[in-house]
């Protein structure tokens, strides 16, 4: 059984019912499928410290205006 | 006005990377791109907008996500990916780490003027579902596609589309 992956090319010009066609991937196109899937990682993981840098910051900038007296809810309605 | 399907296809049994809409009619003012993208195993799945097979840097692309799964108002926050130059591509979100194998995205590409050979105005308008903590995770944005007339529309995935994915394209006539 093939595990070359495939794509489906649906060619608008043939009449309804023959228009759909699965076709494997030529080699360019699994290569780069490979780099897309390496810079999705990258991505995911600069998104993830991104986010939890930003939360950290949010966080710390929160308990410095508790510690100045204002109470959480306080705090939370001027980031807002 | 109206819109007009032109064609529905829902991915069967084993997925897909990539599906194609080829020889467009050049018949209609715009073009709708509805899909529901279901998810292949753990990883990221950025998917790329092409036309016309092009791979060259002729698409512009500018987003903004919000991505789960984080509970506002503590720690949500957008990101915004200005587009620094032109790419090979329109970035389009079908599926995230942090969603359960499965899940769908569901998206919205809007065409405007796709006979033209003059820059294309492309938006997207994208969601996420996820079983797993009820967060939404959206990526918005707008591209500009800059490479002619577009008889061709192709939706890559990194990793497979698999079985229920389902992909309509519209065409928006003027009369």
């Amino acid at each position: 059984m093939s595990t070359t992956p495939v794509k489906v090319v649906v060619d608008l010009s043939k009449p309804k019912g023959q228009r759909e066609s699965i076709i494997e991937l030529t080699k360019a196109e699994i290569k780069e499928r490979t780099a897309m899937a390496a810079e999705a990682e990258t991505q995911r993981i600069a998104d993830e410290a991104a986010q939890a840098e930003a939360a950290a910051t949010r966080q710390a900038g929160l308990d410095k205006l508790i510690a100045l007296g204002l109470t959480e809810a306080e705090a939370l309605a001027l980031t807002r | 006005m109206s819109i007009q399907l032109v064609q529905h296809i829902t991915v069967g049994s084993g997925g897909v990377a990539s599906v194609t809409f080829s020889a467009i009619p050049q018949t209609g003012t715009g073009l709708i791109l509805q899909y529901s993208a279901r998810k292949d195993g753990s990883a990221q799945n950025y998917g790329r907008l092409r036309f016309n097979s092009d791979t060259s840097n002729n698409y512009i692309d500018f987003s903004i996500q919000a991505l789960g799964p984080f509970a506002y108002p503590s720690n949500y926050y957008p990101t915004i990916d200005f587009p620094g130059a032109a790419t090979s591509s329109i970035r389009l979100l079908l599926g995230l780490s942090s969603q359960a194998a499965g899940c769908f995205s569901n998206g919205t590409v809007e065409v405007f003027n796709y006979t033209s050979t003059a820059d294309k105005s492309v938006n997207k308008n994208i969601a996420t579902e996820s079983n797993e903590n009820n967060t939404p995770n959206m990526e918005m944005g707008h591209g500009i596609y800059t490479g002619g007339a577009i008889t061709s529309l192709t939706v890559v995935g990194v990793n497979d589309l698999i079985e229920h994915s389902t992909f309509s394209l519209y065409q928006i006539m003027a009369d």
